[in-house]
């Protein structure tokens, strides 16, 4: 069930019995900038710990108490040209509970605190916890260099989209330009988000579909103008191979390879696309993993992901300073063999099987219903599980020797182990 | 079968012991897309020093081995286990821990069929020396990946001040020297020192009839042989278990010291359910005082003493269990300062707890029905043996019996801070 609650605002009720929570989220949508992303990132974290009337974290979570636990959360993410700004809650069902009552219109209520009543004065967001948590994102971004597994994915991301400037930095945005954000400037940015954002809302469990509709009608929210935030999938032009490596007192080196992957959004090709990923490195039965670790015993990890939208295929590999070239050698000849077509009936057979029945174990997954309803809307085209699941099945070695033929290899990142040898 | 209905939230669980001793938990789930199977052996990374079935002198065996026996399981003769999964549809794991070690395939088809896989590759023993060779190239890269990860290092070292006398300071995974010692015929001794189905459970959750799965349980398993078997005699005794390390800073190639307060358990945890109660209230004690609504918290993180990397955990493990409260920070000592403040005087703040107590446990319970919507929640938390074989329906039952005055009087017993040490780990000079 789909209502236009307002101009640029919707909400979405997708009723599932089988849960005992239910799961809602609210998503400001927009698009992406250079600035804005850390804006936002910042904000997130700023309207997660307070409110007006939950002053501090302590009177936060203990409202998450008496709503049984309830989860709430805010996040960022992107996809391609959208910047999406979360609220979630994840609330127990009454009836599983004796003496609970309206769990559910609490829990709207307490996220509509949450969102649209920030702990504030002197029109601008309380200075104290405005500081604390600028410094605390500021600090876990620069932290994340520590995990060297994202931090060379992150590398390879920013090599790779090196012309846009958008898609080179992480959803998360960037240490130093939030270090630089002023509370008034922050201020001023979430006003104008609040009135001018287009809204997603999506709730999904065992609910009444008109009483939901009764909340969210509740909180009013004003019509806005829809500027054209439909995505459209983006195919990036061809450039040199870059490579780079840099190395650091590690034990394991990471070597990621980021192609350009040029299929297009749900046609045929995209089915392609999705069944050549899951041969190539994307499953536990692709070519990478049987190849790379099973057989040269090279890897713990060697994976590829496809990101459509950003026409974008990257290979991610742990491996040892000394074996770089004998890995960057296995994964191009898989890359080769799929071009020209050898691999089994079989081996295909059960790629499409391992994805329908990732598909359907999804459904058993209540975050799962709104991710998917989301892209749906933001590319303006509705597919339903049939038409996916047939869209896999009907995919053809063909066309998955012609994906492999369309990859161009544009970025080989290594971050190498300094020559230290493992104890 | 055995049938235990739990009313309050719609779930019934069957259960029934087989004539082999294999343990056999089912419980469908109505609506359910997928089905979950989980097959355990009590058995893990501290279990090296034990007497050999049929043998009287024990052998303590390389740090590492259970680990590497669950990878080398899936090696068989002319098939991998894990292809054979992938051609029936099902998506395959197993993963061990310091006292278990489990091995799982989730399925949306072919439910018989993936069942069948499941108890035959985890009963059918078949390990080559060119194999476990080879593993051993996989299994370095998987040590080595740890190695670079800080927040595992902080991890282990506090258990390896923690416990020095007792085989939990060593890396479940063991280390890249101890597992080029492993040998065929060390894994064939474990194997068949701690693979029977005595030993072992099987948990099923999801899309399932539970009389069929269990008719197919019972005929894989009339169909193969098992020899008598004896209680695994393990020694995992902690000899001196007051000798710890105080305290101890490493360096390494990171941005933000790392700080980890940790509590060794001296006290004897009691067999059984009462055990899970055990766990469960110093759980919620541990929440009482250190979680995001508890007042010190609040002050130590408007301090800046700790940020949202916070965390802390109880764990209750067979033969040891301690606390750990870690997390990012740029002052170490006013953290280790304050934690052990706040545990010093535990007693004391929770006598003045009596709402917080109450609010929590609607925490606890609401918990406990998110996970319920999780099939690998709900078969992960089994815990077999070790608390009488109680599920997460359980836990339901023991919060609501749950008083202020059990937790006053645990906290004496499990806070002894004797059993108090810290490790750090600082960002190497210059880099």
């Amino acid at each position: 069930m789909r209502i236009q609650l307002n101009t640029g605002v919707a909400l979405t009720v997708i009723p599932v019995s089988q849960f005992k929570n239910t799961q809602i989220s609210v998503h400001f949508l927009e698009n992406a900038s250079k600035k804005a992303t850390s804006y936002r990132s910042l904000l997130a974290n700023i309207l997660e710990t307070s409110s007006q009337r939950y002053s501090n974290q302590i009177l936060v979570s203990q409202e998450l108490s008496n709503l049984y636990g309830a989860g709430f959360g805010t996040s960022v993410m992107r996809k391609q040209t959208v910047h999406d700004l979360t609220f979630s809650l994840s609330l127990a069902n009454n009836r599983y509970l004796e003496n609970a009552e309206n769990l559910l219109t609490n829990g709207v209520d307490f996220l509509k605190e949450m969102i649209f009543h920030p702990l504030v004065e002197n029109k601008h967001f309380q200075e104290r916890s405005f500081e604390r948590q600028r410094s605390n994102l500021v600090a876990y971004i620069e932290a994340l260099r520590d995990d060297k597994q994202s931090y060379a994915a992150l590398q390879l991301q920013k090599l790779f989209f090196n012309q846009d400037e958008i898609q080179q930095i992480p959803a998360f945005g960037e240490a130093d330009v939030i270090a630089k954000i002023s509370n008034e400037a922050l201020f001023q940015y979430y006003q104008t988000m609040l009135v001018s954002d287009p809204i997603e809302i999506y709730v999904v469990g065992n609910v009444d579909g008109n009483q939901v509709a009764t909340l969210f009608t509740d909180w009013q929210l004003p019509s806005r103008q829809v500027r054209g935030i439909q995505i459209q999938p983006q195919i990036r032009p061809d450039k040199m191979t870059q490579i780079k490596t840099e190395t650091q007192v590690i034990v394991q080196s990471k070597l990621d390879l980021a192609y350009r992957f040029p299929t297009d959004f749900r046609n045929p090709a995209y089915y392609a696309g999705i069944v050549f990923n899951a041969l190539f490195g994307g499953s536990p039965l692709s070519k990478l993993f049987l190849n790379v670790r099973e057989k040269a015993s090279l890897a713990y990890y060697a994976t590829s992901s496809i990101d459509v939208l950003n026409g974008l295929l990257v290979v991610q590999t742990g491996i040892n300073t000394q074996d770089e070239d004998r890995v960057l050698a296995i994964i191009n000849e898989q890359l080769r063999d799929i071009e020209s077509g050898r691999f089994t009936d079989e081996d295909l057979e059960q790629i499409k099987t391992g994805l329908v029945s990732n598909y359907v174990a999804s459904l058993d997954s209540e975050r799962s219903y709104a991710a998917r309803a989301l892209t749906n809307s933001l590319v303006g085209s509705q597919v339903t599980a049939k038409e996916w699941l047939d869209g896999i099945q009907s995919v053809s070695r063909l066309e998955i020797c012609e994906v492999a033929k369309k990859v161009q290899l544009q970025t080989v990142y290594f971050l190498s182990s300094e020559a230290k040898k493992h104890a | 079968m055995h049938k235990r209905v739990y009313k309050a939230f719609n779930e019934t669980l069957y259960t029934q012991t087989l004539a082999n001793g294999l343990q056999v938990n089912l419980l469908p789930k109505r609506g359910f897309h997928k089905t979950y199977a989980i097959f355990s052996t009590n058995f893990g990374s501290i279990d090296r020093t034990f007497i050999p079935q049929n043998e009287t002198t024990a052998v303590t065996q390389p740090a590492g081995i259970a680990h590497f026996l669950e990878h080398k399981m899936f090696d068989k003769k002319g098939y991998d286990a894990f292809d054979l999964f992938g051609k029936y549809g099902a998506d395959s794991n197993a993963f061990t821990s310091f006292t278990k070690t489990s091995y799982l395939f989730s399925a949306t088809q072919n439910v018989r069929k993936n069942l069948e896989i499941l108890l035959n590759f985890v009963q059918e023993p078949y390990f080559t020396d060119d194999s476990v060779a080879k593993e051993k190239g996989i299994i370095g890269q998987e040590i080595q990946m740890y190695d670079d990860d800080a927040d595992w290092q902080l991890y282990m070292g506090i258990l390896n001040n923690l416990y020095p006398n007792h085989p939990a300071h060593v890396d479940i995974a063991g280390t890249t020297d101890s597992i080029d010692k492993i040998t065929t015929h060390d894994l064939y001794l474990a194997y068949k020192t701690f693979y029977h189905p005595v030993n072992m459970d099987l948990f099923v959750v999801g899309n399932i009839d539970p009389e069929e799965i269990l008719k197919w349980v019972q005929e894989n398993q009339a169909s193969k042989n098992f020899k008598p078997f004896k209680e695994p005699q393990v020694d995992n005794q902690d000899i001196k278990p007051k000798e710890i390390v105080k305290h101890r800073v490493i360096s390494l190639p990171i941005n933000r010291t790392k700080c980890i307060v940790g509590l060794k358990g001296l006290d004897d945890i009691p067999a059984g359910r009462e055990g899970l109660a055990y766990q469960l209230q110093a759980n919620l004690m541990f929440y009482l005082l250190f979680g995001e609504s508890s007042e010190q918290y609040l002050k130590l993180y408007d301090q800046g003493i700790v940020d949202d990397t916070f965390s802390y955990e109880f764990d209750v493990q067979r033969s040891f269990h301690y606390a750990s409260f870690s997390g990012d920070t740029d002052q170490p000592e006013a953290f280790q300062t304050q934690i052990k403040e706040i545990l010093g005087q535990a007693e004391q703040r929770l006598s003045h707890l009596t709402n917080q107590f109450e609010l929590a446990k609607k925490e606890m319970l609401g918990r406990l029905l998110q996970r319920m919507d999780s099939l690998e929640a709900i078969a992960n938390s089994y815990d077999g043996q070790m608390f009488d074989q109680a599920t997460i329906f359980d836990q339901a039952e023991i919060y609501e019996k749950m008083t202020l005055d059990d937790l006053i009087r645990l906290a004496p017993k499990l806070i002894n801070l004797e059993g108090l040490s810290t490790f750090e780990i600082r960002p190497v000079k210059g880099k």
